[in-house]
């Protein structure tokens, strides 16, 4: 009686809430050594698992004995081979279930079968790759995630996962050598994205030599690292034929606490274009404020 | 869709194996299949066996099976770098090893005001340990001194190669230990100053295998290595088998002999950071790894060496191991003191009546000469006085049976001066650090220094 009210009718968000705290508890209790059973269904219509296994991996160290107990809980029972039937399956939802536990648990292997997932045609399983080869990370998600970028574009998400996934001096290697014209805007975003202070003289080599496109990016990312060392690039850069190099050098200029504002960037208070007037003025103000609170503070 | 994956999921995917092809993606003229896949480079023949023997030159890594090295060759990543490049900063996090297969890098602390040189590595080396198994920032920053090509390993290639090989990552671990301390010991001396005054060096000879000489070398280090913590070295020159980095539970990362190459101007830094250093206070210097290195260390390669070290501690032992060549007579020059381990049996002890007169020979003085009788039996064959009868002079340290605990701190790689004061070693190896005390110095100058102070504070 009391299942079938809940099955149907107010009690089934109860209902739900109540199966997803089983899981969740379950999850937790491998996790934790407590418990060693592991029952559960990507199919699942109601529940998505893979949230709430992403949920409980998110903090686990990869080298920890929570997260080994989990992946080995993951591979007895079954459910890594269900990951890797789901990723080719007919059914997105379950294949973006299945990408998601791959990138929860760092399953590596699984890049090669992720990968060309990154142009299926379907917008949210493209994310979704994408988001899960971040995740799992390395030089091989980050070559992946480089050959879709090349192929289809800088989109924002490829890029934050490249950012994610690549390892030490894989982007500063990318930005010296000679790519495809889309990677290189992307890997000096990504540098930025994670404050890479190894990529500085390749994003100043970039921002001194490269197209216009690269030189707005380089900019930017200099100004995300902040590193002093890119303040000399970016002083050369306000004088930039271009408005937008100009702009983006002037805004970079101002995240570098280190900064002495110099002659050239109170210049472009004067510079024709309005934007670029008002992204030097912003620096001005921005780079002045850390003076004094810098001074307050002594 | 099965697609024929072993339930670990570790199945590598290559020309062999290619991925699935999925059936849930309908081929739309937009997207069309990937021309080139994240797997299908593989690296040729020639370029795996070159990656393959760099890795296996590592330590920590050369053990590993075949099938592993050519596992993790196939996952490394080739970079070059110019002159002067960083590779690494100090604080940032890190997810790589690197390996250098050329060239050479420099390791910089900085510890404001001043930014200190701890080690330079060369071929071979590998850095990056510590941040890429352990979470923890960059402990250095790490500056390409010549143009370089690394190969950079990633956790994640690591972790999905070794799998649950928890051994290697212990290992990597222990290393990563060892040489966080050996850094950070490094750069706090340098911020301190140069010591003061020459080190005095010890030959620790064993005229007959199986004597105790570098379980008492070792045991001797760790003694004086109490009364001055970081500046007592043990220069291992057992060959052809090193082991005291072992006995130590020390992983060596290189040796001297992989020195001999190393161009003068940059020596004295690779010596340095080739030492090893033990959490309670010695430091190890490994003559060779591996038993064909041995030859490489000749007698100027030594006397190179121990010309530094000399002004860098001050006490340097020399396991001498059993053999008298070239480069035992080279040490033999250089030594303020020689001790002899002699075991009581018949061989043992006829060969060290042979030492002590070569020694005599070598213009040795007989109060810088120590015999150290190590009985390893509960009933030595020979005893005391018969043994100072084919001498011909008197034992000065005699080391009683102390049961299996040497060979146990073998296995668990603990130095038992330090960790055991009641052992019979560890009061051999304290009587013995006494007479060399006694007999060069050093230790007279802490105890006036020890008693002046006492005198001011009795005056304040």
């Amino acid at each position: 009686m009391l299942n079938r009210t809940m099955t149907r009718g107010p009690l089934q968000p109860a209902r739900l809430a109540i199966r997803k705290s089983l899981i969740r508890r379950q999850i937790h209790a491998v996790a934790t050594g407590t418990g060693q059973a592991l029952s559960l269904e990507l199919n699942d219509r109601e529940i998505d698992v893979s949230a709430l296994l992403a949920r409980e991996a998110a903090p686990l160290e990869l080298d920890s004995a929570p997260f080994r107990r989990l992946a080995y809980a993951i591979k007895r029972t079954g459910l890594a081979d269900a990951v890797i039937d789901g990723l080719s399956s007919r059914d997105p939802i379950l294949r973006a279930r299945c990408l998601r536990v791959a990138g929860a648990m760092h399953m590596e292997p699984l890049v090669a079968w992720i990968a060309p997932l990154l142009w299926s045609a379907e917008p949210f399983i493209r994310s979704s790759a994408a988001r899960a080869l971040g995740r799992i990370g390395g030089a091989r998600s980050a070559d992946a995630l480089l050959a879709a970028i090349q192929r289809l574009g800088p989109r924002p998400m490829f890029i934050i996962a490249l950012a994610r996934a690549a390892p030490d001096l894989y982007l500063e290697t990318v930005l010296r050598s000679p790519q495809q014209k889309s990677a290189h805007p992307a890997a000096a975003m990504a540098a930025g994205i994670r404050r890479r202070r190894t990529a500085t003289f390749a994003l100043m080599a970039q921002l001194a030599g490269g197209s216009r496109r690269m030189r707005v990016v380089c900019s930017r990312a200099l100004g995300w690292i902040g590193a002093p060392v890119g303040a000399e690039g970016l002083s050369t850069a306000l004088t930039d034929r271009d408005w937008r190099v100009r702009m983006s050098a002037a805004k970079a200029l101002g995240s570098i606490s280190s900064y002495q504002p110099g002659a050239l960037l109170h210049m472009c208070l004067m510079d024709r274009n309005p934007r670029v007037q008002r992204g030097a003025r912003d620096a001005i103000r921005r780079l002045s404020r850390n003076v004094t609170s810098g001074k307050d503070q002594a | 869709m099965r697609t024929g994956v072993s339930v670990s999921g570790t199945r590598v995917i290559g020309p062999a194996n290619p991925p699935p092809v999925l059936t849930g993606q309908k081929p739309g003229k937009r997207f069309s299949a990937p021309r080139q896949h994240a797997d299908s480079s593989w690296p040729p023949n020639h370029v795996m066996l070159a990656r393959v023997a760099l890795l296996e030159q590592a330590p920590a890594f050369f053990g590993l099976p075949e099938r592993t090295l050519r596992s993790l060759a196939r996952r490394l990543r080739r970079i070059t770098l110019g002159s002067g490049e960083a590779v690494v900063y100090q604080g940032e996090p890190g997810d790589s090893i690197f390996f250098i297969e050329h060239g050479r890098c420099r390791v910089m602390i900085e510890r404001p005001p001043s930014v200190v040189t701890v080690a330079v590595l060369s071929e071979a080396d590998f850095f990056g340990e510590a941040a890429c198994l352990m979470n923890r920032p960059q402990q250095a920053s790490v500056f390409a001194q010549t143009e370089c090509t690394l190969y950079a390993l990633d956790r994640q290639a690591l972790h999905a190669v070794l799998g649950r090989d928890g051994e290697l990552f212990d290992q990597l671990r222990t290393l990563a230990e060892q040489r966080f301390n050996l850094f950070a010991d490094t750069a706090v001396q340098a911020t301190w100053g140069m010591l003061l005054g020459e080190a005095t060096v010890v030959g620790l000879y064993s005229p007959k295998g199986g004597s105790g000489g570098t379980c008492l070398a070792l045991n001797l280090v760790g003694r004086l290595s109490r009364l001055y913590p970081g500046q007592v070295l043990l220069l291992d020159l057992d060959f052809p088998y090193s082991h005291a980095a072992l006995l130590a539970g020390l992983v060596p990362t290189s040796c001297l002999a992989r020195l001999a190459g190393v161009p003068p101007d940059s020596f004295e830094e690779v010596l340095l950071s080739s030492i090893l250093y033990h959490a309670g206070g010695p430091m190890i210097l490994p003559g060779a790894l591996r038993p064909e290195e041995s030859d490489a260390v000749t007698a100027e390669l030594i006397a190179r060496a121990i010309a530094i070290l000399r002004k860098t501690f001050r006490y340097v032992v020399v396991d001498l191991g059993i053999a008298i060549d070239d480069s035992t007579l080279a040490v033999l020059d250089l030594t303020q003191h020689v001790v002899l381990v002699a075991a009581p049996e018949l061989s043992a002890v006829k060969s060290a009546a042979d030492a002590i007169e070569i020694l005599q020979k070598l213009g040795t003085p007989d109060d810088r000469l120590t015999v150290v009788l190590n009985n390893r039996t509960p009933k030595p064959a020979v005893s005391k006085p018969a043994v100072e009868r084919m001498l011909k002079r008197s034992v000065d340290v005699e080391v009683s049976f102390d049961g299996a605990k040497p060979d146990q701190a073998a296995l668990t790689g603990k130095i038992l001066s330090l960790t055991d004061p009641k052992s019979e070693i560890t009061r051999g190896a304290q009587a013995l650090a006494d007479i060399l005390e006694e007999k060069h110095g050093t230790g007279k100058q802490r105890h006036a220094q020890a008693e002046h102070s006492a005198t001011g504070a009795g005056d304040c």
